[in-house]
């Protein structure tokens, strides 16, 4: 067995317990700072006790590492590409959560030392939401005769959520990551983002037709507008039909490390560090739309493991978010498994699922129920990385379709590294 | 109506999507050369078992039985979910291979109360599992842990109707295949975490859409 899988052995009760623990971010430090050792594996054996991940459960996990290990052939000399090509490595792009940081997919293996790599990425996201359709059994209604007249305050009900969302949002974003040492890697994240009516409506509801599941919601209202509503206890957050273009987002800054990048049993980890910097601390008008004016935090954990010609991608984490605790929540959950099949050492093929907790509150209405259950999407793609270039074809559904996500964001990306 | 085609589409739009999309991706361009040497082999496996949450210490029953007055559940919690499972196994010299698994799976269950009061559940889950196997001849043990998703829609017949799924979904699970050339049969257990929120009448119930199972299955090598 390989010395360098054996000091990466050391690490894995940590990657375990956060794994299981993620829900808590106060824990996870705690944990973190406990150390090695006995001490940690008491905390994981306390870990199970506390939730249905019982022993058992627990125990299999631990008992994959250890049968794995120690059943496995000496180490051999062939490099275990565990990262591939890396998932495919886009933010939610739901217009509400725009305006706070969210978590990328991004690969477990940071670029080598004084690399750079620069990446442009182009997105165009749309958007339909209407809490207030006729199709969601709340009252009072809003369809295309409210929309004309002007959507107010009385259109909402008096309490909990309500939110009408038609937007089309384009999102220009630049990324610049820096490799320091054979394990750290620095990153900073530049977008612009225009909101507008777009011209995708029509499109969405032709397929949606033709594979039978159509957004009922979509009909009461003509296509290609804009409007940006969402309303708390009849208190409005955002409220616009004054589509705009090319508005800066918060710079995000990441901080990578790579714990190991594995070897024919045990698989790349990294831990990811995000923080967003507000340009301005209270932004007004369209910026206001794209920007909390607060700093947000996220903490993730990126894994990949391949088997033969496909790798596949765990990733998990948290975003803190600092914003008023009774409008949104205060913290995201996130989780990411996908597949990626290398069709060769410079080509892959990707599908992933990306789940996150709601930024809703759970509330006292149904509504308030549905949108605060998590999103769900799945994202499908290819990827290219040679000598030459980088490039990124892809796209989002929105599978769990609670009136809380963006219906499809199509992307690309190039990218350059040196 | 409109919820019924959207739970469908939740429960087996990426499921159905991803094993449509890569089963014949794998037999296309097919890495699958057999046992023997390294390469990839693939294992489509169909399971049928037996679900039980009832350790799992939720609350949503005690919430019907005892706070909403609706009585005793007459019967158990026991169900019998269906699952599709989907493996691509890394085939090395050694005995010992990883194996990544990718699992779809549906249940119904119907509760009822002792005052005729009755819920319904329709589950569907998703799990993305990594997973050491042996190959011991023909005797092929195994051992995994992973993540997934769960949905589940609710109906109770005074009250509620509603769809939801848990933050976090963990799965753990052991077993063995024994082959006969490229067919073999399947005996597992393990475990699953899926504990979503149900609205009560004093704050959030949970509702344990996983629990401790025993599955017997088909496989198929290829």
């Amino acid at each position: 067995m390989a010395v360098m899988e054996l000091q990466y052995l050391m690490r894995i009760p940590w990657i375990l317990l956060i794994l299981r623990d993620s829900r808590d971010a106060s824990a996870t430090i705690r944990i973190l700072r406990a150390g090695r050792g006995a001490t940690v594996i008491s905390r994981i054996a306390q870990a199970c006790a506390l939730g249905f991940i019982s022993r058992i459960a627990q125990a299999c996990a631990l008992g994959v590492v250890i049968c794995a290990l120690l059943t496995a052939p000496a180490a051999t000399t062939v490099a275990v590409e565990n990262g591939g090509l890396g998932p495919l490595s886009i933010r939610n792009q739901y217009p509400v959560t725009l305006g706070y940081l969210n978590y990328t997919p991004g690969s477990p293996v940071t670029i080598p030392d004084s690399s750079v790599r620069f990446r442009y990425q182009y997105s165009l996201t749309n958007t339909f939401i209407n809490t207030q359709s006729p199709e969601a059994g709340t009252t009072p209604i809003i369809d295309s005769t409210v929309v004309d007249a002007g959507i107010t305050a009385a259109d909402f009900p008096a309490t909990g959520y309500g939110v009408y969302l038609d937007v089309e949002a384009a999102r220009h974003l630049i990324r610049f990551d820096y490799g320091i040492g054979d394990s750290l890697e620095l990153g900073l994240e530049l977008a612009w983002i225009s909101f507008g009516r777009g011209s995708l409506d029509g499109k969405i509801q032709s397929v949606e037709k033709v594979f039978g599941g159509l957004n009922e919601d979509r009909t009461y209202s003509d296509q290609n507008r804009f409007d940006f509503y969402v309303i708390k206890d009849g208190v409005f957050i955002h409220n616009t039909s004054e589509a705009f273009g090319s508005e800066p987002q918060d710079p995000v800054f990441n901080l990578k490390w790579t714990l190991g990048q594995g070897g024919d049993v045990l698989p790349a980890l990294s831990i990811q560090l995000s923080y967003k910097m507000p340009l301005e601390s209270n932004p007004t008008g369209s910026r206001g739309l794209i920007s909390s004016g607060k700093a947000d935090y996220g903490y993730y954990i990126l894994l990949g493991k391949a088997v033969a010609d496909w790798v596949a991608h765990y990733q998990v984490g948290v975003t803190v978010l600092d914003v008023d605790p009774d409008q949104f929540s205060t913290k995201l959950k996130h989780r990411m498994f996908g597949l990626e099949f290398r069709i060769n050492s410079e080509n892959s093929l990707l599908v992933q699922s990306v789940s996150q907790t709601s930024l809703y509150l759970e509330g006292t209405t149904n509504m308030d129920f549905a949108i605060s259950r998590q999103t769900d999407v799945s994202v499908w793609g290819y990827k290219h990385q040679s000598d030459l270039m980088l490039l990124e074809l892809g796209f989002i559904e929105d599978y769990n379709q609670q009136r809380n996500e963006s219906d499809i964001t199509l992307y690309f990306e190039l990218g350059w590294q040196w | 109506m409109v919820n019924h085609i959207r739970t469908a589409l939740a429960g087996l739009l990426l499921p159905g999507l991803l094993l449509l999309g890569l089963l014949p991706l794998a037999l296309a361009l097919g890495a699958g050369e057999a046992w023997g040497q390294t390469g990839t082999a693939y294992f489509l496996t169909v399971k049928k078992g037996s679900l039980d949450p009832s350790s799992s210490g939720d609350t949503f029953i005690s919430e019907i039985e005892t706070t909403q007055g609706h009585g005793a559940l007459r019967g158990n919690r026991v169900s019998q979910p269906f699952s599709i499972q989907f493996d691509i196994y890394g085939v090395s010299a050694s005995r010992v291979g990883l194996d990544i698994g990718l699992e779809v799976l549906s249940y119904n269950k119907s509760f009822i109360f002792a005052d005729g009061e009755r819920v319904y559940i329709t589950v569907k889950g998703m799990h993305f599992t990594l997973n050491t196997l042996a190959r011991l001849g023909a005797f092929m043990p195994f051992l995994g842990f992973g993540i997934g998703n769960y949905y589940v829609t609710l109906e109770q017949s005074s009250g509620l109707n509603l769809r939801t799924s848990p933050d976090e979904v963990y799965n753990a699970h052991a077993g063995f295949r024994v082959m006969a050339g490229r067919m073999g049969i399947l005996l597992e257990v393990g475990i699953t975490s899926a504990l979503a929120d149900i609205p009560g009448l004093s704050g959030d119930a949970t509702l344990e859409l996983g629990g401790t199972y025993t599955n017997l299955g088909l496989s198929w090598l290829f």
